[in-house]
């Protein structure tokens, strides 16, 4: 899958978890979802959820604490690796 | 008018409990202990529940909220405390309030780990209805994400000492909570879909998510609780993980109507 699809779909389901009232084209490819957007731990959790039932990845305990969830870069990066 | 005190669970330990007695009792408004959840979910829905309470002592219910051992004003501590005992509180609970309201029928309505815990003792002993709000249905689940949650807290807030959970000396530490180290084990062995059957009075399961479409797990649940539970789904914020209020005036009006219909 092309980056551009998976951040596409990264943006959109990020705006639908966390029913935020944006358009997901709105969320910057290298914007900190912590900094910007006011993502807590809860929202991050949400935003990895989503991505394990959008992709059907698995993530490990050993993938957090390497920003691989902070922006819609990192995370595209992270799942693109997870993908078969 | 809201009547804080303590009541006694089975070993003696007080439990804090805030009754709300109506003006005038509606004899078709029956009783409603809330049951709460815990850990930082507790705090957040503290408001939106005591509002809810509010409500319904408005429309003429007797209710009790309370805090289960170990959490909020209760006694006890969250080192020693496993499933069982929270089972048992909320027994304790519905017999204190039948007392306070002079009549032995009641209502658990329970938000997520008070959910669960108000299904399985109305499973246990029956009950005129139970109103589940977010249940947790597969505690396995439940866990790995509060280990999610605590590892995400760690990164976030890294270097703030901040976010960690520990264990040792005994007891585990969950975000600032002590817990017994068996609690997180209590929990991973609940599954509703597997240990519920099926409901002998009117049931309200509440699905709170960003969608409307019933989850895979709400509807297994759903047909595990059989024909008599009812599913309502709100698409609404997770009031429960947020720091700020969030406007739970839907939620309200669809307790209060369960209510009626029952």
């Amino acid at each position: 899958m092309a980056d551009e699809a998976i951040e596409d779909k990264v943006r959109k389901m990020i705006v639908e978890r966390l029913m935020m009232k944006i358009k997901p084209s709105e969320i910057g490819l290298e914007d900190d979802l912590m900094k910007k957007w006011d993502a807590d731990s809860v929202k991050i959790m949400e935003i990895v959820i989503g991505l394990e039932e959008l992709f059907g990845i698995s993530v490990a305990d050993e993938d957090f604490g390497k920003g691989n969830f902070l922006t819609v870069k990192a995370i595209t990066a992270f799942v693109k690796k997870r993908l078969p | 008018m809201e009547q804080p005190g303590y009541f006694k669970a089975l070993d003696g330990l007080p439990l804090y409990g805030v009754y709300h007695a109506p003006e005038r009792a509606a004899k078709r408004a029956l009783p409603v202990v809330i049951c709460p959840s815990l850990f930082e979910e507790r705090k957040s829905a503290y408001a939106p529940l005591r509002r809810l309470a509010l409500r319904l002592q408005a429309a003429g219910h007797s209710v009790l909220r309370f805090d289960y051992r170990g959490s909020g004003e209760s006694g006890g501590q969250g080192a020693v405390r496993r499933w069982q005992h929270l089972r048992e509180d909320v027994a304790v609970a519905r017999k204190t309030l039948a007392k306070l309201a002079g009549r032995r029928d009641s209502i658990l309505l329970g938000l997520r780990l008070g959910a669960t815990l108000a299904l399985q003792e109305t499973q246990r002993v029956g009950g005129e209805s139970v109103i589940a709000l977010a249940p947790i249905v597969k505690g396995a689940a439940q866990v790995r994400l509060w280990k999610m949650r605590s590892k995400i807290r760690a990164e976030l807030t890294e270097g703030s000492g901040q976010g960690k959970s520990r264990e040792g000396g005994g007891t585990m530490d969950f975000d600032g909570y002590e817990l017994h180290p068996s609690f997180f084990d209590d929990v991973a062995a609940l599954d509703l879909i597997k240990e519920a059957g099926p409901l002998s009075c009117p049931s309200r399961i509440v699905q709170i998510a960003h969608k409307t479409e019933a989850l895979a797990d709400t509807t297994q649940l759903m047909i595990a609780l059989g024909p008599r539970a009812k599913l309502e789904v709100l698409k609404m914020e997770p009031f429960w993980d947020k720091l700020d209020d969030v406007d739970t005036a839907p939620l309200e009006e669809m307790v209060l109507k369960g209510l009626n219909d029952i």
